[in-house]
């Protein structure tokens, strides 16, 4: 247990109760402006008020600061380590984004301004548009969708559109094995129902798996390239061709393109619609589970149908125009989290076009090399060549007290988070790892050594232990249900 | 040759060594798995590496004609409202805790977000005066339309949908693009007066209606009649499910609960959320306890951890795609959670007097506005009668698409022409005064129209 | 230690039912609960309720997943066991006996169901995959 001990365990972590708990009438945070106008009693206006003022806490400004200051103590975050969670791609943020994003000269434009004022915003979106183009070699763009969920349900919505068009309804979507669980919701809130293709035992789909599900009724097939399984699906160009033969389209899950940022192109291959995830690829920061951004990129065949409003160019000036009768119309307020745009504009221009090829070829290298470092102590599956993610299971472990779910929980224990678990589905008790291009070696080392030392001490029961709160029980959180908080009032 | 950056930690030497660790001489030989006819051999287009000197050049450059540069000042709301922000909400987002972290998954690593989210929850059921609340939907918007989504869930049999006229036009939008592959027929419920018709809803509503929406206070600032509309759809069998984009309302208007909402959505963007082109913003979603296992989105739920000690936890996530994958109650995933903590902060550093203070400011700026608008001859309000929070519109003698131009020529964009909603509607102007706005800002606006208008 | 008991009938989707001439009482087997791990709570259908074989009748869920529950033959609902729905957690005691789901009206005799033997083959494979 030497490395255990060599972590330090001295954190300053101090126990913070629900804010009401701390609240005290007559407590303040903030001043308001005071009133240079006529006081107005609400009772005057209204027919009817509000009954009773909302429980808000009563704190004064440094109790409010303590307050949520301690509450972040009890966080992991990418900031202070390697958070290997496999297709989320968890990688370094840089503050500049933040900075710039939160400056007034963006954050305070409203979407309504005249439009002479929000010339800079139209240019910044239509900048990562073309950037956005660039990376899928792919026609038409639309910045709206507010996450990969959104984007995906956006494309889907396209793919529908695309088929009425042609005076048919095709009622199903072709997913793979290895999909994440927003392809089939998505497909299902689009209308569609969905056939799950087996991919082979390379951890691909075969044209011979798509040619016996393939008929007439096939809006699209929807597969993350490379997969989940970190391995690009090589028959891709194959697939394209017999789908488009039978006029159904190809959707490709954009959630893994880390791995081929400027070495391969969805666009080249035939996709007609893919959506990013800025909070991946883009390095937009995951803030806890958002706010993401999901834009999408479309063949012709689908521009015709792209939410409105759209980006155009008229003479020196960008404008917004939704005069697209075959539109799928909008699926946001506004046009999409343009805070998120400018954290990846940025991004995409501190890198440049060769870094972002280096980007891919890094976060390459380093699964490459999580591989090469647990290949010999976690059982690999599929032994196709890795890209950005590896995927493990629990195999070699089956004689031992230790299953996925423990190795995760224990790594816990050595401060780090865990990778991802039982995902993808195609694999049992997966153990899926991304550690992304912005980990030195010296981390991934500390995230191996970890893993070897809990490999080889199987017996220790009751992880994780070291942190601020133990295993929590969520049969317990599942059937009392405590949504809320309990006032005592 | 990889090119080195400040983003990558691996230096030339490492890189040599990891290499030779996987065995291999090259990247080139790690990418084996990528067949050669779908391999890009090209740069991408996105120009050469820049400096962060070079990037805040460049963003000051573009931005030398925004709002900010002008020191423009504004009466633009209609969704989206310019209220203020405690330093110290922008300051607590900024940790890297909050700001670097995944969803919380895994609860024995994330307990600050999990304890945030169980405080947005209770604080939003609070003023919302419903059950539950979730933990977050991207916009008032989608909050909305998975509303309606959830509506067909309960109501499986019935096929229509109810709407006001009096909705936001863009929410109606994205309502109609969710809708229109799954079989349900909207129809709109026509107005009166600037609110929702009650006579109509009552010839409008039957059996066969899901659910009806009622936006308050709705797309021309008017304070809808929740009660009795609430009524009206309940007396059919239909859901009542409530809009608020403006959610600083809530501090004073009866709370959506109180007059009979099943579902009640919102945008969060209201508590201190910076404006930022339109997002992010976080959408707002609650309902009743007996509908819960229908509901979409993430939900943070109290229990304890192996030592008895209070803690949090993402609960019912057995509803959600990644494990009900195509039965799931949204496809939901990524949300707003940071924007979320923001509301959560704010709400809590504007505490439960502020709250209530800053709703009478907006409400006492704006009646002071009416006045001083009208009082130039140039303008009348629209919907006299009714009773709104901070936001009106005023029929102007001319156009007020040519007034708003003027306006912004001079750096004040003076409200928003509804023109750019309905093009038969040449004269009216919306208008929205938050607790930002001073006397003085209230008279260069009323100075302006009888200059211009 | 689990008890497949000889005179009910199974489904490969882990419900049994007792057939006495027309009326069937339906449950789910102490196998799939295991699989499922602590359930938190049940959706079962109206009183009335009509159903094929093979048709999903409601919802049982666990922490970790939702499972759907099929008819093992076709019928009317004519009884739901509203204890349980009350204190889902029950169903791990005994849920061949007191712990049964729905009592149903039987269409015709069912057919294509599994013995108790027929279904601990059934269960071992699947345990073995």
């Amino acid at each position: 247990m030497d490395f255990l001990k060599k972590s330090t365990g001295h954190a300053v972590v101090l126990e913070e109760p629900p804010s009401f708990e701390n609240s005290r009438p007559g407590a303040v945070g903030t001043d308001l402006p005071s009133l240079d106008v006529p006081r107005i009693d609400p009772q005057k206006i209204y027919k009817k008020t509000r009954s009773k003022k909302a429980r808000l806490p009563e704190l004064s400004e440094p109790e409010v600061m303590r307050h949520f200051t301690r509450m972040s103590t009890w966080n992991y975050a990418i900031d202070l380590g390697i958070y290997p969670l496999g297709s989320c791609t968890m990688k370094y943020n840089p503050r500049l984004n933040e900075e710039i994003a939160r400056s007034g000269e963006l954050s305070e434009a409203h979407p309504y301004d005249p439009i002479a004022w929000s010339q800079g915003h139209l240019r910044v979106m239509w900048e990562l548009t073309e950037d956005l183009k660039g990376v899928t070699g792919m026609p038409g763009v639309s910045l709206q969708p507010a996450a990969g969920a959104h984007g995906e349900l956006t494309g889907l919505m396209l793919v529908a559109a695309y088929h009425k068009a042609k005076g048919r309804q095709r009622k199903t979507i072709l997913t793979a094995d290895t999909a994440h669980g927003t392809n089939p919701a998505s497909a299902a809130l689009a209308g569609f129902q969905i056939v799950q293709i087996a991919t082979g035992e390379d951890g691909v789909i075969h044209p011979e798996a798509l040619a016996a599900v393939l008929n007439d009724d096939i809006a699209a097939l929807m597969t993350t390239n490379p997969n989940t399984l970190g391995i690009f699906e090589k028959n891709i160009q194959t697939i394209a061709d017999m789908l488009h033969e039978r006029d159904a389209l190809l959707y490709i899950d954009g959630a893994n393109l880390n791995a081929v940022l400027g070495l391969s192109r969805p666009g080249d291959f035939g996709a007609d619609v893919i959506q990013f995830n800025l909070h991946k690829t883009f390095s937009t920061p995951h803030g806890g589970g958002g706010p993401g951004s999901g834009p999408i990129a479309v063949s012709e065949r689908l521009v015709p149908f792209l939410p409105i409003p759209r980006l155009e160019k008229k003479g020196e000036q960008i404008v917004l125009v939704d005069d697209t009768p075959q539109s799928i119309g909008r699926v946001k307020a506004f046009y999409g989290n343009y805070g998120m745009f400018i954290r990846a504009w940025c991004y995409i221009r501190a890198l440049g076009g060769e870094g972002l090829r280096a980007v891919s070829e890094n976060a390459i290298l380093n699964a490459n090399y999580m591989r090469s470092q647990l290949k010999d102590v976690l059982n690999l599956p599929i032994n196709a060549p890795t890209l950005h993610e590896v995927v493990f299971n629990d195999r070699n472990q089956r004689e031992t007290n230790l299953d996925t779910t423990k190795i995760a929980k224990r790594l816990i224990d050595y401060g780090m988070h865990p990778m991802t678990v039982h995902f993808p589905l195609c694999v049992k008790s997966a153990i899926m790892i991304e550690p992304t291009e912005t980990e030195s070696r010296s981390e991934m080392d500390r995230f191996v050594n970890a893993v070897k030392e809990i490999l080889s001490t199987p017996n220790v029961e009751q992880a994780p232990t070291r942190v601020f709160r133990e295993r929590v029980d969520e049969t317990k959180a599942a059937r009392e249900l405590r949504l809320t908080y309990r006032f005592k009032d | 040759m990889t090119v080195q950056h400040r983003f990558l930690p691996t230096t030339p030497a490492d890189r040599a060594d990891l290499l030779k660790a996987c065995g291999a001489n090259s990247i080139e030989d790690l990418l084996i798995g990528i067949p050669a006819n779908v391999r890009f051999n090209g740069v991408l287009p996105s120009g050469p590496a820049q400096s962060e000197l070079e990037i805040r050049r460049r963003i000051r450059t573009l931005m030398k004609d925004g709002r900010y540069a002008k020191n423009a000042l504004s009466f633009i709301g209609a969704g989206i409202y310019d209220h203020m922000c405690p330093s110290a909400v922008n300051q607590l987002t900024l940790r890297g805790e909050f700001l670097t972290s995944y969803t919380p998954y895994q609860p024995e690593l994330s307990q600050g977000t999990l304890q945030a989210l169980f405080e947005f929850q209770t604080m939003v059921a609070e003023l919302f005066g419903m059950e539950v609340s979730n933990a977050s939907h991207y916009d008032g918007s989608t909050s909305l339309a998975e509303a309606a989504l959830m509506a067909m869930r309960l109501n499986k049999d019935k096929k229509r949908l109810l709407v006001s006229s009096s909705v936001h036009p863009e929410y109606v939008q994205v309502l109609k693009t969710y809708l229109a592959n799954l079989g349900v027929e909207i129809s709109f419920v026509p107005l009166e007066e600037g609110v929702t018709s009650l006579n109509s809803l009552k010839s409008l509503v039957t059996d066969e209606v899901m659910a009806v929406i009622i936006q308050s206070p709705n797309f021309y600032g008017c304070v809808e009649d929740l009660e009795s509309l609430a009524a009206a759809a309940k007396a059919k069998g239909a859901l009542f499910i409530v809009s608020t984009p403006e959610t600083l309302s809530l501090a004073v208007l009866p709370s959506p609960g109180d007059c009979g909402a099943d579902i009640a959505t919102g945008e969060g963007q209201s508590f201190g959320v910076p404006q930022s082109f339109g997002g992010p913003f976080v959408g707002l979603f609650t309902s009743k306890m007996e509908f819960v296992r229908q509901m979409p989105g993430r939900l943070c739920g109290e229990t304890v951890d192996a030592q008895g000690r209070r803690s949090y936890t993402l609960t019912l996530s057995t509803r959600e795609q990644h494990i009900r994958r195509d039965k799931a109650t949204s496809n939901i995933c990524t949300n707003q959670n940071l924007i979320a903590l923001w509301a959560t902060i704010w709400l809590t550093m504007i505490g439960k007097e502020g709250f209530h203070e800053l709703a009478v400011q907006n409400l006492s700026k704006t009646e002071y506005a009416k006045e001083a608008l009208v009082a130039t001859g140039k303008a009348k309000l629209r919907f006299a009668k009714q009773s709104t929070f901070n936001e009106f519109v005023v029929d102007l003698k001319g156009s007020a698409q040519d007034f708003f131009e003027k306006a912004a020529a001079r750096g004040v964009a003076p409200g928003v022409a509804l023109s750019r909603f309905d093009g038969k509607d040449t004269t009216g102007l919306l208008v929205c005064v938050t607790e930002k706005k001073s006397r003085e800002d209230i008279d260069t606006l009323a100075q302006l129209l009888r200059e211009l208008a | 230690m689990n008890n497949y008991p000889k005179e009910l009938h199974y489904t490969k989707e882990h419900e049994w039912i007792r057939v006495d001439g027309t009326d069937g009482v339906v449950g789910i087997t102490s196998f799939a609960i295991e699989q499922l791990g602590d359930v938190v709570h049940l959706e079962l259908p109206k009183v009335g309720s009509k159903f094929k074989a093979g048709e999903s009748f409601g919802t049982i869920e666990s922490t970790k997943t939702v499972s759907d529950l099929y008819m093992p033959a076709a019928g009317t609902v004519t009884e739901v066991n509203t204890s349980l729905t009350q204190a889902p957690e029950d169903i791990a005691q005994d849920p061949h006996g007191k712990n049964w789901l729905i009592k149903v009206s039987l269409e015709g005799t069912p057919g294509n169901l599994m013995t108790s033997d027929q279904y601990m083959k059934y269960i071992a494979e699947e345990a073995n995959h």
